[in-house]
């Protein structure tokens, strides 16, 4: 499909401002290893502290750099699917509200005056421009989808009886469940938070913010995760050089994430006070309806890769995993999908043990949980949006891949360093190690009371593993802007892979339309949060003053003096 | 209408969650294996102290502050069952004792609960395990698990 | 354009679907490796799963 200047201009900004960032996320991703290992001992190094460095990482890495690319994913798949542009003005000024947002957010971090860390809780205070730059951001993130659903709705009046392409489906239904869990965290940060962080309000609830925030904090990873999925079932098949095992199979799991994503979000709580165990429990068990539609994932992709396989000629029950394009530099998508989803493998089954009612107590906030996150969203989540942002990058700009041979190697790289990563932050966990904490300076110094050399093997793997990663992403960003500074020497076209279905079932209008859905998606989200939130007000006491994080004496003690 | 090996699939996928809900209630019942208990508010349990209700009971109110615990050692004679009670004078903290299985959030305004039996003696820390501002990583406590009558 | 059109498809078993495909006629497969790496994947799940539910229960 051609596509006009404009479109291609905004497509680039959205992709490569968030790569360029990048650059300081993954810096101080390795910077963390390195105080961790002890290795630093210190609370700072060249001239960015710890928590300074751990909220840049958590900020660019899993919110600016993953809502930017959903946003821009979702106009590239819109676009060719429908092979109409989406509205430019509409689109740009989505873009100029994220980019604002982000620079307002960066500034008050790089400034140190938003040590908070991605999840901001209260009553640790930070800049009031850190919160109004996030909002920014997300906002900004709403207005595609609005002009989504209008394109869509006239495709509908036009193609009545032909299914609507898995790929726009589940770019609809994603955007749907990040306008519903954001409206949370938009009223969290702008009722609850801004006004207290200007000194406007004295107080704040800290666990209606925390529940708030959670309400969102669940369905941000569905939000990562479904662009890569929709890039797992309509383009590794073809890319495979096979079939799509079912079309509906897809079409279900989408469904299935449309209604469990958000009203699980209290399994990040179940350490929490103020919410009963009830709650918890109720919660705990929509948790594992929502892995069901992963589990049915696993299974459709991996009879879609048999497919392929067995295609290619192989025989027996496992032969035709041994049968694929993994190291084909012109088929360098393949081998970023497949890395994904075989760490996927670990990430998603630790992921249930996490939402396993009383197994949390094991391991949350231990080093475990960033172990199990690397292998989700820095595992498929990340690996799909760089080796998509250079698929989208070079076909839509005409220009060859730099060092493609390099290109295909990064995300087994990658995978080798996360794998090793992760086994040294979950072994740690269970050691008790925990996360969020600079550990160079007590627990792995040995001129420390609280010196603990049982870390010192799981942190050392760590570092190891994360050193391997710091190379992958910096080869990366090579591959990226360096085919960025190349010449122009084919059209530019977008043009993304579209598998076929092997099954490709009859049209279900049940899973082909919103509406029944929607409504059921509204009935569970209000039965499971309605108590919780009844339960926050019910049982939390005072509100909260707000707190630096470098000073134990409430903020509005010190300006009395 | 959908395949007969997705079917399976669904079928399996549901059977092994149902496992796992299963062991989850099983846990709960026979070992009143559970996720912290909830409390309203009452500023009375803000208060840091340990109170000894008999020889093999105790409670301790546990305050979480930047960045030390109250008590920041507390002594347990073997075979007690101790209930924590734990809130915050600030920000979130952590209060996780590893081997334990006790792992709460320690919010302002609110009381966080759980009841541990200590079978072994020890030295048993209690770690902040939430990023709490300058000071976090210094923020750890001890439970000191020992025979009665030998401090 | 690739968008499959199917209005009028009729669709009976899951194996003797004739499908708007460029014509050509569908090869019988049953994903039989597939539900194997899917059984080695519940496995996975149970060990994982039940490591951490023993490991739970000896701190209790």
């Amino acid at each position: 499909m051609q596509i006009s200047k404009s479109f291609r201009r905004l497509i680039f900004l959205e992709l490569s401002i968030p790569l360029a960032l990048l650059t300081l996320g993954i810096y101080h991703g390795l910077l963390q290893t390195i105080y961790r290992a002890g290795v630093l001992q210190q609370p700072a190094f060249a001239k960015l502290d710890y928590y300074q460095g751990l909220t840049l990482h958590g900020v660019i890495n899993a919110i600016v750099l993953t809502t930017f690319f959903a946003v821009a994913f979702g106009h590239a798949t819109m676009a060719f699917y429908f092979k109409k542009e989406p509205n430019k003005k509409v689109a740009w000024f989505s873009f100029a509200l994220m980019t604002i947002g982000t620079v307002m957010a960066a500034w008050a971090m790089l400034a140190g005056k938003a040590s908070v860390l991605y999840t901001f809780y209260p009553p640790l205070k930070g800049h009031p421009l850190f919160y109004l730059g996030t909002a920014l951001l997300i906002v900004g993130s709403w207005i595609p989808l609005f002009n989504w659903a209008s394109m869509y709705v006239k495709w509908k009046r036009e193609n009545k009886t032909t299914k609507t392409p898995l790929a726009v489906l589940g770019t609809l239904i994603n955007f749907i469940i990040w306008f519903v869990c954001t409206l949370a965290v938009a009223y969290e940060v702008l009722v609850l938070l801004l006004p207290w962080a200007m000194g406007w309000t004295s107080t704040v609830n800290v666990t209606l913010a925390r529940t708030l925030f959670w309400f969102f904090g669940h369905a941000l990873v569905y939000f990562w995760l479904l662009p890569a999925y929709i890039m797992f079932y309509t383009m590794l098949p073809k890319l495979a050089g096979g079939k799509l095992y079912s079309d509906l199979a897809g079409r279900i799991a989408l469904f299935l994430f449309l209604l469990f994503s958000i009203p699980v979000g209290v399994h990040h709580q179940y350490s929490d006070p103020s919410i009963t165990q009830g709650v918890k429990f109720f919660q705990g068990m929509l948790t594992f309806g929502v892995a069901i539609p992963s589990f049915l994932t696993a299974f459709t992709l991996a009879a879609s890769l048999e497919y392929a396989g067995r295609r290619r000629g192989s025989k027996g029950l496992f032969g035709w995993m041994a049968k694929l394009p993994y190291f084909d530099s012109k088929n360098y998508l393949f081998s970023y999908f497949i890395c994904g989803l075989i760490l996927f493998i670990f990430g998603g089954l630790t992921g249930i043990v996490n939402s396993s009612y009383q197994l949390n107590s094991v391991v949350h906030n231990t080093a475990w949980l960033p172990g199990h996150f690397h292998m989700t969203v820095a595992g498929p989540v990340f690996l799909a949006i760089i080796g998509m942002s250079t698929y989208l990058y070079s076909t839509m700009s005409g220009k060859r891949i730099f060092l493609p041979g390099i290109n295909v190697i990064i995300p087994y790289l990658w995978m080798v360093g996360v794998l090793i990563f992760s086994t040294g932050l979950m072994w740690g966990g269970l050691l008790g190690e925990p996360r969020r904490t600079n550990l160079g300076i007590t627990y792995l110094n040995s001129a420390s009371e609280h010196f603990r050399p049982d870390w010192v093997p799981t942190t050392l793997l760590a570092l190891c593993g994360g050193i391997i990663m710091f190379v992958a992403g910096m080869l990366f960003l090579v591959v990226f802007f360096g085919t960025m500074f190349r010449k122009k020497t084919s059209s530019s076209i977008l043009e993304l892979p579209v598998s076929e279905a092997y099954h490709d079932e009859k049209r279900i209008p049940l899973f082909d339309k919103f509406k029944p859905w929607l409504v059921v998606m509204g009935i569970v989200l209000i039965i499971a949060y309605t108590p919780a939130f009844v339960n926050v007000k019910k049982n939390a006491g005072p509100g909260a003053p707000a707190f630096e994080p470098s000073n134990p004496v409430p903020i509005e003690n010190v300006s009395r003096k | 209408m959908i395949d007969k090996a997705e079917k399976r699939v669904l079928v399996i996928t549901g059977c092994l969650l149902s496992l796992f809900v299963f062991s989850i209630l099983y846990a709960k019942e026979k070992y009143q294996s559970d996720v912290p208990e909830c409390l309203p508010y009452d500023k009375a349990y803000a208060e840091p102290k340990v109170v000894k209700l008999d020889d093999e009971t105790y409670q301790v109110f546990a305050v979480a502050q930047m960045w030390s615990f109250e008590p920041s050692e507390i002594y347990i004679p073997v075979g007690s069952e101790v209930d924590f009670f734990v809130s915050s004078k600030d920000v979130v903290h952590g209060f996780n004792i590893a081997e334990k299985n006790v792992n709460m959030m320690a919010v302002y305004g609110n009381i966080n609960k759980t009841t541990v039996k200590f079978d072994k003696p020890g030295v048993y820390d209690i770690v902040c395990h939430e990023y709490c501002g300058t000071g976090h990583q210094n923020m750890k406590a001890q439970v000191i698990v020992n025979y009665p009558n030998r401090k | 354009m690739n968008i499959t059109e199917n209005s009028n498809a009729v669709t009976t078993t899951s194996r003797a679907t004739t499908l708007d495909n460029g014509g050509a006629k569908q090869d019988r497969f049953f994903p039989s490796g597939a539900i194997a790496f899917f059984v080695s994947l519940v496995i996975l799940c149970l060990a994982i799963w039940f490591g951490i539910y023993f490991l739970m229960l000896d701190r209790i």
